[in-house]
C-alpha cells in the first residue's frame, strides 16, 4: 500500500514537471512562431503597423521581387552545404582514421574549434583585407603577371567562400564523432573481405558516419539560411540575402515584411526537413545507423 | 587419447600453402616479431599459441595484409609472393576478435559483402551466402539485424561471411575468446569438422593450451615475438624443448637442478641438491654435465605405487578438489610436488614415496638467453 502510495506521489510529480516543461516550451518558442506568421499578414502604414489580416505583404513579397532573394539565399544555403560536406566527409575520414600522428590531430582538432570562440564579424573582415583589390592575394597575382582580379571582393563567389570557411567546423565536428565512433576492425574487415579503399569508404564509412553527415547539413543549412554578416561584409550590396532584407525591414519597422521573410525561411527549412527525412527514411539510413550506434 | 583423436583426421597435404620467411615487425622502439619464420601446408591446422604480447597477433595480421612489416623475407601464399599486395588481394580472408560485424547490415548482407565488392551477380550471391549460412547452421537468421544475435551466432555470422569466398586460408583471431565455456568447446568441435569439410588451412591464433593441444595439426608456442617450440601438440606435450614450453603446456612440476651425468639412451640424471632423477632430455642442444636444467613431470603421471626408477618421500600437506581428479600437494626434501591422488583419498599429513618412471619425465634446459635485441 505504501509503496503503491508512494509511487503515485512520484508520477504526479513527472506529471507536474512534464507540464511545466510544454507550457515552458510553448510560451518561448511555439507563441512567438506563431506572433510571426499572424504579423506576416498584416500591414504597415506610416511606419504604424495595421492590424488588419490581408494578403498584401505576401503579394508585395513576390511583386516586389523580394521572393527571389529567399530563393537566391536558399541557392546559397545549397551551395554552402554541397561544399562543406563534401570537404568535410573526407576531411574528417582522414583525420579520424588515417592521421597517424596524433599531435597533428590533436593540433588540428583545437584549431577547427578556435572559431567558435571569435565573432563573427572580425573574423570575415580579414578576408576584406586579402581579397581586396589592394589586397595581397591581387598583389601576388600581379607581381606574376596575372592582372588583378576584381571579383575576388564584393561578389557572389566571395559570399560563398566566406561562408563555406565560416561553417565549415560546425559540418566537420559531427561527422568527425560520428566517424571517430565506427570501430577501424570494420574497416580491416572491409579491406579483409576485398573492398577497395573506395568500397570501404562508401559502404562501410558513409552509411555509418549517416547521423553526423544529417546533423552537420542541418547544422550548415539552417544558419547559412539566416546569415547575413558575410553577405553584407564580404558581398557589399551586390549579394543580397534573406537575413539582409529582414534586417533592413526591421530597421525600417516594417514588421509585417520582416515576419513574411522570416516566414518564408521556416516554411523552406520546415520542407527540407521533411524532405531529409523522407529521403532517409526510404533510404534506411536512419534506421541502420542507429542500429549501428546501438551495437 | 589425444594423439589417437589427431590421428584419424586426414593429414594435410604437403603442398606449401604459406610461407613466411624472417619476418620482423617493430612499433617504434618496441620490436613485435624478431624474424619469424613459419610454413602451413594445405588443409593443415596451424595454431599460433602464446600469451598477449607475444607476436602471434601481429604474425596473423602480417600475412592477412593488414600490417606491413618492418621487413619480410619471404611471404608466399598458394605460391605467390603477396609481400606488396594489399589485403583485399590476399587468398586469405580472417575471422576477427570481435567478430567486426557491419552493424548497418543484416545478416545476409554481411555474408553476401565479400562476393559483393568483387561484381558477384545478386542471385548468385544470395545462393552462396544461404548456402555458407546453412553450413554454420544459422538457416532462417539471414534477415536479422546483427544487433539481434548472441555472442555464439555472431561468431558464426563472421565465419560464414569469411568462408562464403573460398580462401585458401582461414586466419583466426581468437575466435571463442568471447564466448562462455559450454559454447567454446561445442565451437571448437564445430570448427574442427568445418575445417575438415572445407580442407581450407587454418590459421589459429589463441592463448588457449588447452585449445591449441584439442584442435591443432601442428602449435606455434610464441613469447615475445619469437616461436619457443614448433611441432605436433604431442611433441609440445611430451618434449618441451625447454623451462617457458613446459611451464606454458600446464606442466605442474618443475624441479630445478644439474645435469650430473649423460646416458647413452638419451637419457639424463640430474642432481637436485642430492636426490638423483633420471629423465628424457629434451632440449635442442645436446646437455651438458653441470648445466641447469628443470625436470617437468606432470601430476597424472605420479604415483605412490611401486614402480618407477625416480622416488622421493612426501608428506601430504593439501588436497585439492578438481572433479576428476583430486590434486594433492606433498612436501618433500626437494620442494613441493604436485601428485594426484587416487579415489580413495589419504589423510592429510600421511607420508608416501612418490615415484614416476624415468620415460615420463621430461627434463629441459633453463630458457635459452636472449642474445641482444
Amino acid at each position: 500500500m505504501t509503496s503503491q502510495a508512494h509511487s503515485k506521489r512520484t508520477l504526479d510529480w513527472d506529471k507536474l514537471v512534464v507540464r511545466t516543461f510544454l507550457v515552458l516550451w510553448l510560451a518561448v518558442l511555439v507563441v512567438p512562431v506563431v506572433m510571426m506568421l499572424a504579423f506576416s499578414f498584416f500591414t504597415t502604414e506610416g511606419m504604424q503597423t495595421v492590424f488588419r489580416p490581408t494578403l498584401e505583404t505576401w503579394k508585395t513579397l513576390f511583386s516586389s521581387g523580394r521572393w527571389f532573394v529567399g530563393v537566391r539565399t536558399l541557392g546559397f544555403a545549397f551551395m554552402v552545404t554541397a561544399v562543406a560536406l563534401t570537404a568535410a566527409v573526407p576531411f574528417a575520414f582522414w583525420l579520424s582514421k588515417r592521421c597517424s600522428s596524433v599531435a597533428l590531430r590533436s593540433a588540428i582538432l583545437v584549431a577547427m574549434t578556435i572559431p567558435f570562440f571569435l565573432e563573427i564579424t572580425s573574423r570575415t573582415i580579414v578576408w576584406r583585407f586579402l581579397l581586396g583589390s589592394n589586397g595581397p592575394i591581387n598583389r601576388g597575382l600581379e607581381a606574376i603577371g596575372i592582372p588583378a582580379q576584381s571579383w575576388l571582393l564584393y561578389s557572389e563567389p566571395a559570399v560563398l567562400f566566406g561562408m563555406v570557411i565560416l561553417y565549415f567546423p560546425s559540418m566537420f565536428f559531427p561527422i568527425y564523432m560520428a566517424i571517430e565512433l565506427l570501430e577501424t576492425s570494420l574497416l580491416n574487415a572491409a579491406e579483409d573481405l576485398g573492398a577497395t579503399p573506395w568500397q570501404a569508404f562508401r559502404l562501410v564509412v558513409i552509411p555509418l558516419a549517416m547521423p553526423g553527415i544529417l546533423a552537420g547539413i542541418v547544422f550548415t543549412m539552417v544558419p547559412a539560411m539566416a546569415e547575413f554578416v558575410v553577405p553584407q561584409l564580404l558581398g557589399g550590396f551586390n549579394v543580397n540575402m534573406l537575413g539582409n532584407s529582414i534586417n533592413a525591414a526591421l530597421a525600417a519597422l516594417k514588421y509585417p515584411t520582416a515576419a513574411a521573410l522570416s516566414a518564408f525561411v521556416l516554411l523552406a527549412l520546415v520542407v527540407l526537413a521533411v524532405m531529409l527525412r523522407v529521403s532517409a527514411k526510404r533510404s534506411g539510413v536512419l534506421a541502420s545507423a542507429a542500429e549501428g550506434l546501438q551495437a | 587419447m589425444r594423439q589417437a583423436a589427431r590421428a584419424e583426421r586426414e593429414q594435410p597435404s604437403s603442398e606449401l600453402i604459406l610461407d613466411v620467411r624472417n619476418a620482423v615487425h617493430r612499433y617504434g622502439s618496441y620490436v613485435a616479431l624478431h624474424g619469424v619464420s613459419i610454413s602451413a601446408r594445405r588443409g593443415e591446422f596451424l595454431t599460433l599459441l602464446g600469451q598477449s604480447g607475444s607476436g602471434k597477433t601481429t604474425l596473423l595480421r602480417i600475412i592477412a595484409g593488414l600490417e606491413m612489416p618492418t621487413s619480410i623475407e619471404t611471404l608466399d601464399i598458394g605460391g605467390q609472393d603477396v609481400r606488396t599486395k594489399p589485403a583485399a588481394q590476399r587468398d586469405c580472408c580472417t575471422v576477427f576478435q570481435g567478430y567486426a560485424l557491419f552493424p548497418h547490415m543484416s545478416v545476409l548482407e554481411n555474408v553476401e559483402f565479400g562476393m559483393r565488392v568483387r561484381g558477384v551477380a545478386a542471385g548468385e550471391r544470395k545462393t552462396r551466402a544461404l548456402e555458407a549460412l546453412g553450413v554454420v547452421r544459422l538457416q532462417g537468421k539471414e534477415n536479422r539485424r546483427v544487433h539481434q544475435l548472441s555472442g555464439g551466432e555472431k561468431q558464426r555470422v563472421g565465419l560464414a561471411r569469411a568462408i562464403v569466398t573460398r580462401p585458401s586460408i582461414l586466419l583466426l583471431d581468437e575466435p571463442l575468446g568471447a564466448l562462455d565455456e559450454r559454447l567454446r568447446i561445442d565451437m571448437q568441435s564445430e570448427l574442427l569438422t568445418l575445417q575438415k569439410s572445407l580442407g581450407i588451412t587454418f590459421i589459429y591464433v589463441t592463448h588457449s593450451q588447452d585449445e591449441a593441444l584439442t584442435m591443432s595439426d601442428r602449435v606455434a608456442l610464441m613469447r615475445g615475438g619469437r616461436i619457443e617450440q614448433l611441432g605436433a601438440p604431442s611433441d609440445l606435450y611430451e618434449k618441451p624443448v625447454n623451462r617457458f614450453v613446459a611451464d606454458f603446456m600446464g606442466c605442474s612440476n618443475l624441479i630445478a637442478g644439474q645435469v650430473s651425468s649423460l646416458e647413452e639412451d638419451g637419457r639424463v640424471v640430474l642432481d637436485v641438491e642430492g636426490h638423483r632423477f633420471s629423465g628424457r632430455w629434451t632440449g635442442r642442444k645436446a646437455p651438458e654435465k653441470g648445466a641447469r636444467a628443470h625436470m617437468a613431470i606432470r601430476a597424472e603421471r605420479i604415483s605412490a605405487s611401486p614402480g618407477g626408477a625416480n622416488q622421493v618421500p612426501g608428506r601430504l600437506e593439501r588436497a585439492v578438489y578438481k572433479g576428476a581428479r583430486i590434486e594433492g600437494m606433498f612436501a618433500t626434501p626437494i620442494g613441493t610436488v604436485v601428485a594426484n591422488l587416487g579415489a580413495p583419498s589419504i589423510p592429510l599429513g600421511t607420508g608416501v614415496v612418490l615415484r614416476w618412471d624415468s620415460e615420463q619425465a621430461a627434463v629441459v634446459p633453463d630458457d635459452e638467453a636472449r642474445a641482444g635485441s
